[in-house]
């Protein structure tokens, strides 16, 4: 699976009826707002987003984190994307994102923060 | 136990972050609702180009529209069928009368002096477009000027004069005598002559009179004229 950030690839938009979550509020396990989500990472094949490149502005400070779509859900009346696997133990060993590509070692980290059970979802 | 592979689509409710809240907090082995955003191919826009031809041909098929010519001003197709002249003896002359025109000279009435000299003017003309004769500059220049005489006449004036259309007839005649008819001479010099006394008026039965034989003096010496001449 070849991910891309949706901006790279101009021929593509988000489906019709779908929502395009880029500014979206990211609100975790307690429901405040974490971050901000900037940008989509897309399997051009498949036709699907699969993660998404969010900014943390809370403590323990500000961090580019990726974030498996698949965990999340959407409510488009508060323009706000709701990930319950992110606690607050969760966020602060959130591994930062600074790669432009998905590696093997982040995809681990990542599991490892939201929570091995989920593993599979990633 | 994970999320539910290959589930629905996303839901989007507010609903859903209590759904959500609950999920995390009080039982995180249920099954929650997978978020699912397809991306597409964007369809293409309509091409500038396509939109610039489109323009313009709706700019031509426009101007054209506008610009074209009304059926007016169309060249009328040409007639298939030769005019009837009232007269046959006229050839088709594009400097003399239109003796085909309807307009408000009527047709001519030999019983006065203006009709009967409307009348031989054809004749006349049929005369110096002969073949031996049409190409002499002085028959020609006569020509044209009994048709210029006879302008007004032709078309109905009342107060043109007959005199200059009575003096060309008299002069177109000589210069024909002199071109092929060198025996008529003398008739023709009297007729020049003849022309000359003539006060171009028709009122008086005077001058009725001298107009009348004057006439018939034309149409003598038209008619001697007429017949090929001796060679």
């Amino acid at each position: 699976m070849s991910l891309r950030r949706l901006r790279d690839l101009p021929d593509f938009e988000v489906a019709d009826g779908h929502p395009d979550v880029r500014g979206w509020a990211v609100r975790g396990a307690s429901g405040t707002v974490l971050g901000t989500v900037s940008e989509l990472l897309v399997d051009a094949d498949a036709e699907q987003v699969r993660y998404l490149d969010a900014q943390f502005t809370g403590a323990p400070g500000p961090k580019r984190v990726l974030l498996p779509l698949r965990l999340a859900t959407l409510d488009a009346e508060a323009r706000s994307l709701f990930m319950p696997s992110l606690t607050e133990a969760a966020v602060a060993a959130y591994p930062a994102y600074a790669e432009e590509l998905l590696t093997p070692a982040y995809a681990a980290a990542m599991r490892q923060a939201l929570d091995g059970t989920l593993g599979e979802a990633l | 136990m994970g999320p539910r592979p290959g589930g629905s689509s996303a839901t989007y409710s507010a609903g859903l972050r209590f759904f959500a809240l609950k999920v995390s907090q009080s039982s995180p082995d249920l099954p929650a609702a997978v978020a699912e955003i397809p991306i597409q191919r964007k369809k293409k826009p309509l091409s500038p180009w396509l939109l610039v031809a489109l323009a313009a041909l709706a700019l031509t098929l426009g101007a054209y529209w506008y610009l074209r010519p009304a059926p007016a001003d169309e060249p009328a197709p040409p007639a298939t069928e030769a005019p009837t002249a009232p007269i046959p003896a006229a050839p088709a002359d594009s400097l003399g009368p239109d003796t085909t025109a309807t307009g408000p000279a009527a047709a001519p009435d030999s019983s006065t002096t203006r009709g009967h000299l409307l009348l031989l003017v054809p004749q006349l003309s049929a005369l110096a477009d002969r073949a031996d004769l049409r190409d002499d500059p002085t028959v020609r220049e006569q020509r044209d000027n009994l048709t210029s005489a006879t302008a007004r006449l032709a078309d109905g004036d009342a107060h043109a004069s007959l005199r200059p259309g009575l003096v060309a007839a008299a002069n177109l005649l000589r210069a024909v005598q002199q071109r092929a008819y060198p025996a008529l001479g003398d008739e023709s010099a009297r007729l020049v002559q003849q022309a000359g006394q003539l006060s171009g008026r028709d009122d008086t039965a005077d001058e009725q009179q001298q107009n009348h034989a004057f006439l018939q003096a034309v149409g003598a010496l038209l008619q001697a004229e007429n017949t090929p001449p001796a060679s």
